[in-house]
């Protein structure tokens, strides 16, 4: 639009408030708030385990949602270019990092989303009927990650979550997640209803609650909390980045991250109502010999099937818990017809959780080639065939799959440092006062300030020293194995090595670059615009 | 239920349900009127 010599280019924003909240919401909420915080929160013995996972949520979510919020709003570009404009071209490496890290699980994720939609199918068809017991259900999802249909659905997830982001910011995932968020969280809110009026349920609500005390001086326990707040909410994979990117300057920054975590552990407890409750009431009649298993044991067994552990452990393909293994096993064994349509309105939870997040990590990628000054439909082709290609190797092979899941998880620890370096080198109280707060002073206070210097780096300490403790054997630097440290440091060095190299070209197009995605800027075109250059 | 497992189970009830829920109803009382958005919507950079 051309006033006065002056040409106006109107950038995207989120409509409202509540636009951004939801996309928030639905890029949080994934598939491992229902399959792996029940799973987790069996593995630890559940009720005190909530005590670290709700400090976890204050000690890292929050404050690393609130800085991506603040680099996003502030800067306008996606990591690349946003780090590359705080603290120096010479950093936006580290902006790569975490694009590249996201990225790469957006590329398994969508496989991950095309299982939820062929189960879904699958549900809707009937054809999980015959899953009647855990090695059925295992043979099914065998029979179906060994055929070619796990790239034919990853296709479809890539296609459907490419025409979301290809409508733009309002009309694609604005729109997109004001259904899909909501309808989430009613249809997990009848799933928990039914689940908790399941006879026997009960026992899976005491099993939940009951605190161990003793558990909580178990270090792994609190490494546990700290690791699932660090994945469940988002915090520290950029993509709050991107969509701060269009959010209106004077949002409440501090209130906004609170509502996104908050809202994702929300939907997270709704999924341990519905899950565990759900197996204790309905796993001791799938059990082999039940009629031979005392009461005691019977209880026993059931822990073990949520925890996937012992002779279970194969029931948890890809980490995904007990949703394509023993799920429909659980839904076909309700002896009434609300079984069928229970596992339906399960997978039609899944896939909505899944795509939500798809679509943030795509938004995401896509932010990286428009902040290069690539518009963004041409950015979202070349992303989503891109995308596709890479994930083909994690739909074809499940010990691919496992790698990739292992290496970009754990690299998802290094993209939250990397947050937290910025945040330190543009100056943390600089940060906190500027590009936080307003100019009212509302935002977080001083003690912001000890979190970001003090409790994040030793936070990331733990749990990286952790995770790579639990997986080094005698050949803890071999890059081809799959789960140890070795293959997370190959592949992260070669993913860091080239973005050091591509740095200068990538950091200039990235920084420099002011037609980025319709954004509003004046430009003088005026004579004396002209003089002033 | 044991009385322990009841507390822990209101308590984190409140904690995460009733934070969410107070959260969103704070943001939605906060007055961010027609007039502000629409000064927001309009993000100068001359």
């Amino acid at each position: 639009l051309l006033i006065g010599g002056i040409l106006k280019v109107k950038q995207e924003l989120f409509s409202s408030r509540w636009a951004l909240i939801l996309a928030a919401l639905g890029m949080a909420i994934g598939t491992g708030n229902i399959w792996r915080f029940p799973r987790i929160v069996a593995k630890t013995g559940g009720g005190a385990f909530f005590i670290p996972w709700i400090l976890a949520l204050f000690l890292w979510s929050v404050p690393l949602l609130i800085m991506e919020m603040a680099i996003g709003r502030s800067t306008r570009r996606g990591p690349l270019g946003a780090i590359g404009s705080l603290i120096g071209k010479n950093y936006a490496w580290m902006g790569g990092f975490i694009a590249l890290c996201t990225s790469a699980i957006m590329f398994y994720y969508s496989v991950v989303t095309g299982w939820c939609f062929k189960y879904l199918l699958s549900a809707i068809n009937g054809s999980l009927s015959e899953v009647t017991s855990g090695t059925a259900g295992l043979n099914y999802f065998g029979s179906f990650t060994g055929s070619i249909e796990p790239i034919i659905f990853h296709g479809i997830a890539m296609a459907i979550c490419c025409f979301i982001v290809f409508r733009g910011v309002t009309n694609g995932i604005e729109k997109a997640n004001k259904v899909i968020v909501p309808s989430l969280l009613v249809i997990m809110l009848i799933s928990m209803w039914k689940a908790l009026t399941l006879p026997g349920a009960e026992k899976g609500l005491a099993f939940l609650f009951t605190p161990r005390w003793e558990t909580l001086l178990d270090y792994k326990v609190w490494l546990e909390a700290l690791t699932q707040s660090a994945w469940s909410t988002g915090a520290g994979w950029g993509l709050m980045i991107a969509y701060a990117v269009y959010m209106k300057r004077k949002r409440n920054l501090a209130q906004n991250a609170l509502i996104t975590g908050l809202g994702n552990n929300s939907a997270s407890l709704i999924a341990a109502l519905v899950i565990i409750p759900t197996a204790f009431a309905l796993i001791p009649a799938t059990l082999p010999g039940v009629e031979n298993m005392t009461e005691a044991q019977q209880f026993e067994e059931t822990v073990q099937v949520i925890q996937a552990k012992g002779e279970y452990a194969e029931y948890n393909p890809g980490a995904t818990g007990l949703a394509f293994v023993y799920i429909p096993a659980l839904f076909n064994s309700l002896q009434e017809q609300f079984g069928s349509i229970f596992m339906v309105i399960f997978f039609l939870a899944l896939s909505m959780a899944a795509i939500s997040s798809l679509i943030a990590m795509l938004e995401l990628a896509c932010r990286i080639l428009m902040d290069a000054g690539i518009p963004r439909k041409k950015s979202i082709v070349i992303i989503g065939i891109t995308s596709f290609l890479l994930g083909v190797p994690s739909a074809w092979n499940m010990d691919i799959f496992r790698n990739q899941d292992w290496v970009w998880s754990v690299g998802l620890l290094v993209s939250g440092l990397f947050i937290i370096v910025t945040v330190m080198k543009y100056g943390v109280n600089k940060f906190r006062t500027e590009l936080i707060n307003d100019s009212t002073g509302r935002g977080v206070g001083k003690w912001f300030n000890i979190i970001v210097a003090v409790v994040l780096p030793l936070e990331f300490l733990a749990l990286i020293s952790w995770w790579f403790f639990q997986t080094a054997s005698g050949d803890w630097w071999n890059p081809f194995a799959l789960e140890n440290p070795g293959t997370c440091i190959f592949q992260w060095a070669v993913v860091i090595i080239f973005l050091i190299i591509v740095n200068k070209p990538l950091a200039e197009k990235s920084v420099s670059n002011k037609f980025l995605d319709n954004r509003e800027i004046n430009i003088d075109l005026s004579d004396k615009g002209k003089e002033n250059g | 239920m044991t009385s322990e497992a009841i507390i822990m189970m209101v308590a984190v009830l409140t904690i995460v349900w009733g934070g969410f829920i107070a959260m969103l109803l704070f943001a939605n009382n906060q007055k961010e009127g027609a007039t502000i958005n629409q000064g927001e919507n309009s993000e100068s950079k001359s």
